[in-house]
């Protein structure tokens, strides 16, 4: 971290600054409230940290993204950081590192979001995995064995429930005893270095504290820094020092402030809505885009406090969409939002060996290609002519010769966009039939967040036997001639009709047991009229969903529930509404939907409540 | 694939508890039998009783499954029961047994989703958000299952509370899960038999009582202290997170603490695709020869076996050719090639629970075998599928419990409900318990199962 310049923490001018701008023009347009707060951060941070370095000798700080610099004395612990700014309670403020009168009031004429309550969420495997990746430096594969985590609406990430359970807390210990063990004989230098004459208790207590910050994603509070400086004590009596500072890195790994990310609550607001303090931006904002804990640059906007202006984070987030994680990270919802990973365990009859792990590459590497590209847009998405083929797929989808390695083929037949994608065609497929039905539910429920109601209890619906000599559409013609049925196969199986050209493998066809497909279809009952109607091949529809409002919308709501492991509601509405116009405005791209979120009073706010739980 | 990283018996710890090595030293036999010298101490020298749940969903094939008797204990074993044959006098057959609860109107969620969430808890759903295929909604179950209150009971000092495998068992729902630790608590099973035998035997466990100082329990006591310190800053809905989080942390500490058991390890099981319908067979006798192993040297005296899921869209390929299960259980009522189909994949099933059972036969322990004293229950989430009927819930019950349970019989109940048939099991175990899952229906331990 660099000696902070002086200049770069002065608040902008008010023309600038998010905080004073536009939505917030009934407030003075000198807030004295908000200076004073810079001012004393401001002072705080230039003047210990001179201090520091006075003493250190040193004008550089310590590299490896330490919280600090080191110093004889020990870092001025962040209590005391905010003791000088004048706050209340030690804990909760500091994980927000704000005071009460620290943080902004909601603006008057804030786009009227009612912000969820925040809660502790548990890690998921794969931001694990990234985290101590980047904590550590680690390549060991440490979550291979962790337990799946439950899936609500399709994702993984749900902050609800996703609980600790014996067998992850068994997983976790052992990955920490394997990860500390691996820092152990690696050792410690890229945590902190040690001067040489430093000596080895006081250096071992500055790397504590610089490890278990950048582990807790905040400074770390003086009494859990005193638990980890006793853990160090007790541990070094009967080992080595070497392994007494890896027991240490092992209790960080296992603690509940590195495991979950902790949005605590905010003691006497003045509202019943409270920003997010700088930290628990940062975490948000990284673990959305990346997957992974705040780099040194996003945490040194968050320490300054940087974070909590508008412009800063919508700038932080442009530039965490450019990291190395950011990619998997957007691979990670793709999977998720369309069910991707069961294509891992599906069977399907004329199926090549190793078809199921080339249809994920195949439609991952297409979405990459429309996400990643210029232009990013929805409308791409979901109309864009492309394939990307290797030795195993170019035989099923492109009839031409072999190719080899993956080739991207242009404009080809009876293709456009993600529903004709080949992997999703044999997803939503029986293991020897099409499936108008699935084909049905994904669309309305998936692409355009118009779910089927649930069917009225029945006792007895069993089901006529098939007949193998009428096609998949006169089998179920039964569907909308039953009343108990039609109410719901009516809105169902006509969408699910139209992608009757593609059988279980996403192969076009003609025909089916040698009768002619058909593949006329009719988009029912949806909110937005210009869906509804007839149409003729899925090709007509992809290009209809493509420029619909309504793919945008339902695109957006799964990006959300992604990014704050919540589902969707209709107190989201406002935000939802703000970031789809921002992402609309920027020609429907949907790299700018995803920092059009982070900037919504929904990413950015939470409803307030005591210590006892109680709404404020 | 990507190197394992193994954790445990190979990390070079100092103050690692010593005492381990020298009792696997001095064991020298390939599986330790449970010896009464090991007993700890809280029951008289008599091995201790094990439960094992198996689960195949989808629903049975009735008219196969239920033999068709006016006697007792006079009849004919039915195609799906055959597999069962030398373990008659074990088999306790009930018919009649019906799931109230999850037919109970207050109740939410489709078919499938109370079905699994009821069969061994008795309890109706929580309200949330887990989706079935018709679009109904509800959460978790609403209490502990079965196998989880015998473990807090039977099993409060082994390695392992209980052990949880899933065969193919890969939705991550409501529908995916059997074992319930309490209410919204559902615990997740190991999918991968090589994960298993890893957890077995390569788990560092060790916590000498004698060393107050030793590394681990310094980090267990440092990580106790942390949840403390956070759960004074969070709100209280998250006080009850890491409140439970705190409790798993005491509970694993406790059967660290324990006396050590040595359990030599078996070789490793090959490493399959766990999520292919051609191992299955396969990742399922791996699965139960290291369950088996487990039980017999007391690593756990509670586990729970789960084929697939209720609506699972699995294929059977190396028993036919009929295609995906729930859509099979959805045959119409005449279509009889159909139902032969989903009675031999039932009896499949079977045939791998008496392959297990044949296991712990052949494991001597006490004066008898371990089979001795293993009670198995197998269940379905469903009895019928193509009816979702939830009434004649293909409870099975193999092992007598030492005596409490009166086998070798075909019972016929009236519509019991299912949670005073798992609260006769409970009370097999000499667990005393008012009730077992939702109050309004239960009754009390159901009559005629006991001896």
């Amino acid at each position: 971290m660099q000696t902070p310049k002086l200049s770069s923490l002065l608040p902008k001018p008010a023309a600038s600054r998010g905080i004073l701008d536009g939505r917030a023009l009934t407030q003075p347009l000198v807030n004295s409230t908000l200076i004073r707060r810079f001012l004393r951060q401001i002072t705080v941070t230039f003047l210990t940290r001179q201090i520091q370095q006075a003493r250190s000798g040193r004008t550089a700080v310590s590299p490896g993204g330490g919280a600090g610099p080191r110093g004889r004395r020990a870092c001025v612990s962040p209590s005391t950081w905010c003791a000088l700014g004048g706050l209340g309670l030690l804990g909760a403020s500091l994980l927000g590192c704000g005071s009460p009168e620290q943080r902004a009031a909601p603006p008057a004429d804030h786009v009227g979001t009612v912000p969820a309550p925040a809660r502790l969420r548990l890690l998921t495997r794969s931001e694990y995995q990234r985290t101590v990746s980047d904590l550590l430096g680690s390549s060991l594969d440490v979550t291979r064995d962790f337990p799946p985590e439950p899936v609500v609406s399709g994702f993984s990430n749900n902050a609800e429930s996703h609980q600790m359970n014996p067998l992850l807390l068994e997983q976790l210990r052992g990955a920490a005893l394997a990860l500390a063990d691996e820092a152990t004989q690696r050792g410690f230098d890229a945590l902190a270095p040690c001067a040489s004459d430093e000596e080895q208790a006081s250096c071992a207590r500055v790397q504590i504290q610089a490890f278990a910050t950048r582990a807790f994603r905040r400074p770390v509070l003086q009494d859990e820094l005193d638990l980890l400086f006793r853990l160090y004590d007790r541990a070094a009596a009967a080992l080595s020092p070497s392994q007494a500072l890896g027991a240490v890195i092992e209790s960080v790994l296992v603690a509940p402030q590195f495991l979950y990310r902790v949005e605590a609550p905010a003691a006497a607001v003045q509202d019943d809505h409270v920003q997010l303090g700088p930290y628990e931006l940062a975490s948000r904002l990284s673990y959305f885009l990346t997957g992974s804990m705040p780099d040194p640059e996003l945490l040194g906007a968050a320490d300054s406090g940087a974070l909590l202006d508008r412009v800063e984070l919508e700038s932080q987030a442009r530039r965490l969409l450019g990291t190395v994680h950011a990619p998997s990270r957007v691979r990670e919802f793709h999977a998720q939002w369309l069910g991707l990973d069961r294509l891992n365990g599906i069977a399907r009859d004329g199926a090549p060996a190793d078809m199921n792990s080339a249809l994920l590459e195949s439609v991952q590497r297409y979405l990459d290609d429309v996400f990643w590209s210029e232009t990013s847009s929805v409308q791409d998405l979901y109309a864009a002519p492309q394939l990307f083929l290797n030795e195993t797929l170019a035989p099923l989808y492109a009839g031409t010769a072999p190719v080899s390695g993956w080739t991207r083929l242009e404009n080809p037949e009876q293709r456009a966009g993600l529903l004709l994608q080949p992997a999703l065609l044999a997803l939503l497929a029986h293991p020897d039939q099409s499936a108008p039905v699935k084909r049905g539910v994904f669309v309305r429920d998936a692409i355009l967040c118009a779910p089927v109601a649930a069917p009225p209890p029945t006792v007895n619906n069993t089901p006529p036997d098939p007949d193998p000599s009428m096609t998949t559409r006169e089998r179920f013609a039964v569907h909308t001639a039953d009343v108990t049925c039609s109410k719901c196969h009516s809105l169902i199986d006509p969408m699910g009709f139209g992608f009757e050209a593609y059988d279980q493998l996403g192969r076009y066809r003609t025909t089916e047991n040698g009768i002619s497909v058909d593949a006329t279809g009719a988009v029912v009952d949806l909110a937005e009229e210009a869906l509804n109607g007839p149409f003729d091949g899925a090709t007509q529809l992809a290009l209809r969903v493509a420029d619909s409002q309504t793919a945008l919308d339902c695109l957006g709501q799964k990006w959300f529930t992604f990014a704050l492991g919540r589902s969707f509601t209709v107190q989201d509405r406002p935000s939802l509404n703000q970031a789809v116009d921002q992402a609309r405005a920027a020609g429907g791209s949907l790299q700018e939907l995803l920092v059009a979120l982070t900037t919504t009073d929904a990413f950015q706010w939470r409803a307030a409540h005591d210590l006892d739980g109680s709404a404020l | 694939m990507a190197r394992r990283a193994r954790f445990g018996r190979e990390r070079i710890v100092s103050t690692l508890f010593s005492r381990r090595s020298w009792l696997r030293a001095a064991a020298g036999t390939l599986a330790l039998p449970w010896l009464p010298s090991l007993s700890r101490g809280d029951e008289a020298a008599s091995p201790p009783l094990r439960l094992v749940l198996f689960f195949h969903p989808n629903g049975t094939v009735g008219e196969n499954l239920w033999p068709a008797t006016t006697s007792e204990t006079e009849f004919e074993l039915p195609p799906i029961l055959t597999p069962f044959s030398p373990y008659r006098d074990r088999l306790l057959l009930a018919q009649g047994i019906n799931s109230t609860v999850a037919q109970d109107a207050k109740n939410r969620g489709g078919p499938h989703q109370r079905g699994m969430g009821g069969v061994f808890t008795g309890q109706m759903l929580l309200e949330g958000e887990f989706v079935d295929g018709c679009g109904s909604t509800a959460g978790w179950a609403d209490g502990p299952s079965v196998d989880q209150v015998v473990a807090a009971h039977i099993g409060r000092d082994t390695a392992f509370s209980s052990l949880e495998l899933g065969v193919r068992a890969t939705i991550q729902d409501v529908q995916g899960r059997i074992s319930y630790l309490a209410s919204g608590a559902p615990l997740p099973c190991i999918s991968d038999p090589v994960a298993l035998y890893e957890r077995l035997f390569f788990r560092d466990l060790s916590l000498d009582p004698s060393d107050p100082n030793s590394k681990a329990r310094a980090v267990l006591d440092s990580s106790k202290d942390q949840l403390a310190l956070l759960q004074k800053r969070v709100g209280a809905e998250d006080r009850l997170t890491l409140d439970h989080h705190l409790s798993l942390v005491e509970d694993l500490e406790r059967r660290m603490q324990a006396q050590a058991t040595t359990c030599e390890a078996l070789s490793a099981p090959a490493q399959l695709e766990v999520d292919s319908e051609s191992t299955m067979p396969d990742i399922s006798r791996n699965h139960l020869d290291l369950l088996a192993h487990g039980l017999s040297c007391d690593l756990t005296r509670v586990a729970s076996v789960q084929y697939s899921t209720g609506f699972n869209q699995i294929r059977f390929p190396w028993l036919d050719e009929e295609g995906e299960g729930h859509a099979l259980s959805h045959a119409g009522d005449s279509s009889t090639e159909a139902w032969a189909a989903m009675t031999n994949r039932v009896r499949w099933h079977a045939e791998e629970i008496a392959y297990f059972m044949g296991k712990l036969a052949a494991m001597p322990e006490g004066d008898g075998s371990v089979l001795d004293n293993t009670v198995v229950l197998w269940a379905s989430e469903i009895s019928r599928g193509n009816s979702h009927s939830l009434n004649d819930i293909p409870y099975v019950l193999l092992g007598n419990a030492r005596g409490a349970i009166k086998t070798g019989r075909s019972l016929s109940y009236d519509g019991a409900s299912s949670c005073d048939y798992l609260h006769a099991v409970l009370a097999a175990f000499g667990i005393d318990v008012p009730s077992f899952g939702h109050p309004d229906h239960a009754q009390g331990i159901l009559s005629g199962i006991l001896s």
